[in-house]
């Protein structure tokens, strides 16, 4: 038996359609107007070196405000505004619209001046001042806090420092297990000498990030993905939400040598949330110092950061209001698509709400 | 002047040619037409001047794989024949694409090559160009080229010699390794194909089939798939990673090495001044910081301090301490 059900006839009407598709899709990136970085009204409340703190602007059909304060802190990996990319999926404006009084730290594109930066200027340092900044401007000992990806793992770090600072923590899509048998980042970087790659690069250069997610799953990530991207690109809704993700993903700074040194040694090759190990200066990191209510957000089918690397949180604070959630989607599906926008951030708002 | 429309013009009219070239040509497997050669003659970088650099990036790479749908569509029209064997027509139409583009693991060494290949990399271009006789490391010409580079005569002084000579052995280490994580995929279009065909076999049973070209391309970029991901989940796999990137920054310090001497001679600094003064810097931003913040919680005590005197005074009646 033949499994071929291809007419020539319908072959070649497959081409030409495909042929003008592209001419189509073609066209309108021509005439496509530059990719913001973000939608949502902001102004920057706070800066310092490359980093800056912005408040978002309340909306205007925002049910009552919680008067406690979430600052989000996002990974250094990419940039905060997968968060921001287009105002119907927007997960900071659907925070706004919740109630949330968002701020949001941009750590910027570290340079060779950046290249000393520890994990404890990042958090002992910059976010610890940001927090202090929006614990002085709202008059409030406490404020809330929602880590994204690495700035998840660097959310628990900070909270186990100074817990005495958060209120409530959300994590979401955050490892905390680096060594999940289906963690392919990890596996690959356990043979990696770090201190050789790093004294060699000083920074770590961000195509070399993109490259290494991308040959995570090549195939589907370049080959499967610009034949099928054909399909939507006629659509000028379609055309303009696949370029903003597309720069998005592309949109890779340095990270600071000395941070990713430790990072990576301490966090992927020790597994220190887990075993213990990682000092910020001469502060020692324990999720056991948790003690506020944590919500902790997984994606299901997320590649880059398995579900049971985040659920490893679980019963590993000494906090007795831990929460867990889980979503039906990838690593950026869980920020970018409708299904995220309508169930994870309204149950987000619900969870700050309930608990503040 | 804007270039646009008169660009989009041109397009308009290539792509209508194409369409033309297609329906006259398809089914016809006596036409010596090729639709990959059609894509060859659009070329994305000469095309879109006026475009940034994300979009023309987008463009190249549509244009890349785009390439290779039309190869497929090429192929399997020409291969294709309703009375013969499945099996060996997917065999003949995905040969030559697997030669041809690269799509397979020479594809991602190249991307690994590529990102090195930055202006501040571009030595590793020259490394790559050497084209060494490293292939066997048992075979005695190790030694031989060791040896060369450790004459006197190779190098300015004793200094030199020895930079020289760990230069040497660090670029047949990197050889080796690169070359060890390339034999890792020697056999993988062959294990690609036998997952493909195990795919048909599994539609078959279902008694479903392939009803467009699109449906064959998305069965065989998800047989590379699962194949690469049986290569690279695997623990061999994550050590030959290591020892490639290992041995990459190995060269790159022995090289590094080498330029610092060079510079120091001439007086410019070298990268390891560099690196001092950044250290140095840090620590003196980190200082001032922490300077900063105490000179703040200072300035917070003291202005509680004044308000409490001035109420003390309010009650007390002193109005100075």
């Amino acid at each position: 038996m033949q499994p071929f059900n291809i007419q020539p006839e319908q072959l070649a009407e497959e081409m030409s359609e495909y042929t003008r598709k592209l001419a189509s899709a073609v066209e309108n990136i021509l005439l496509d107007s530059p990719q913001s970085t973000g939608v949502t009204e902001r102004m920057p409340v706070y800066s310092e070196d490359k980093l800056v703190l912005y408040r978002y602007k309340a909306a205007s059909q925002a049910s009552s405000l919680n008067p406690v304060p979430l600052l989000i802190i996002y990974a250094l990996v990419n940039r905060p505004y997968m968060t921001d990319l287009d105002k119907n999926r927007s997960t900071i404006a659907n925070l706004l619209k919740h109630g949330q009084d968002v701020y949001l730290i941009d750590w910027g594109y570290p340079d060779e001046a950046d290249r000393c930066l520890t994990l404890e200027d990042y958090i002992s340092g910059y976010i610890n001042r940001c927090v202090d900044i929006i614990c002085k401007n709202h008059s409030l000992k406490k404020i809330n806090i929602l880590g994204i990806c690495q700035g998840g793992s660097f959310s628990l770090c900070y909270t186990s420092l100074y817990q005495n600072k958060v209120k409530n923590l959300v994590t979401m899509v955050s490892p905390v297990d680096f060594k999940t048998p289906d963690n392919l980042l990890s596996a690959w970087v356990q043979h990696i000498d770090i201190d050789n790659l790093v004294d060699t690069l000083g920074n770590i250069p961000g195509e070399m990030l993109n490259w290494t997610f991308l040959s995570l799953k090549p195939f589907t990530l370049t080959a499967k993905k610009y034949v099928d991207m054909v399909d939507v690109l006629e659509d000028e809704t379609l055309l303009k939400n696949f370029l903003r993700i597309e720069k998005w993903i592309f949109d890779s700074p340095a990270q600071a040598g000395e941070t990713f040194r430790q990072f990576l040694k301490d966090f992927y090759q020790k597994n220190g949330l887990i075993e213990g190990g990682i000092k910020l200066g001469e502060q020692l990191i324990d999720l056991k110092n948790i003690r506020c209510p944590v919500l902790n957000i997984y994606a299901e089918h997320d590649h880059l950061v398995p579900p049971d690397a985040s659920r490893a949180l679980n019963h590993r604070t000494s906090t007795k209001d831990y929460t867990e959630l889980g979503f039906p989607g990838g690593h950026i599906g869980i920020y970018v698509s409708g299904k995220a926008q309508a169930h994870i951030v309204p149950a987000i708002c619900d969870w700050l709400d309930q608990h503040t | 002047m804007d270039k646009t429309p008169s660009w989009n013009e041109n397009y308009q009219v290539y792509f209508e040619k194409l369409n033309t070239i297609i329906e006259k040509n398809m089914g016809d497997k006596s036409a010596d037409i090729s639709w990959d050669s059609i894509m060859n003659s659009w070329n994305p970088k000469l095309s879109t001047e006026s475009l940034n650099i994300e979009l023309q990036q987008i463009l190249e790479k549509m244009h890349a794989q785009g390439k290779i749908f039309f190869q497929l569509g090429d192929n399997f029209a020409k291969k294709f024949s309703s009375t013969e064997d499945w099996s060996k027509i997917l065999d003949k139409t995905f040969e030559q694409i697997q030669q041809k583009n690269k799509f397979n693991t020479q594809d991602i060494e190249q991307q690994f090559k590529s990102f090195w290949q930055s202006p501040q990399q571009s030595w590793q271009k020259i490394v790559d160009e050497m084209q060494l006789p490293f292939k066997n490391k048992n075979n005695g010409e190790n030694n031989h080229y060791e040896q060369l580079f450790a004459m006197p005569g190779c190098s300015y002084d004793s200094e030199d010699e020895a930079n020289n000579k760990l230069l040497m052995q660090a670029i047949i280490a990197y050889q080796q390794a690169f070359l060890a994580y390339s034999h890792f995929f020697a056999d993988f279009s062959q294990a690609t194909m036998t997952t493909m065909k195990q795919k048909v076999k599994n539609l078959l049973g279902e008694d479903k089939s392939i009803n467009s070209l699109h449906d064959l391309y998305n069965l065989w970029v998800n047989a590379c798939e699962e194949v690469y991901a049986g290569y690279v989940t695997s623990s061999e796999y994550a050590k030959l990673h290591g020892d490639m990137v290992n041995s990459l920054m190995k060269v790159k310090q022995c090289w590094g090495k080498i330029i610092d001497k060079r510079l120091k001679l001439m007086n410019i600094p070298t990268q390891q001044q560099i690196n001092s003064l950044q250290d140095r810097l840090q620590e003196s931003r980190r200082e001032v910081k922490t300077l900063r913040s105490e000179m703040n919680q200072m300035e917070e005590r003291m202005q509680l301090m004044f308000k409490t005197i001035k109420k003390i005074s309010k009650y007390t009646g002193f109005t100075r301490l």
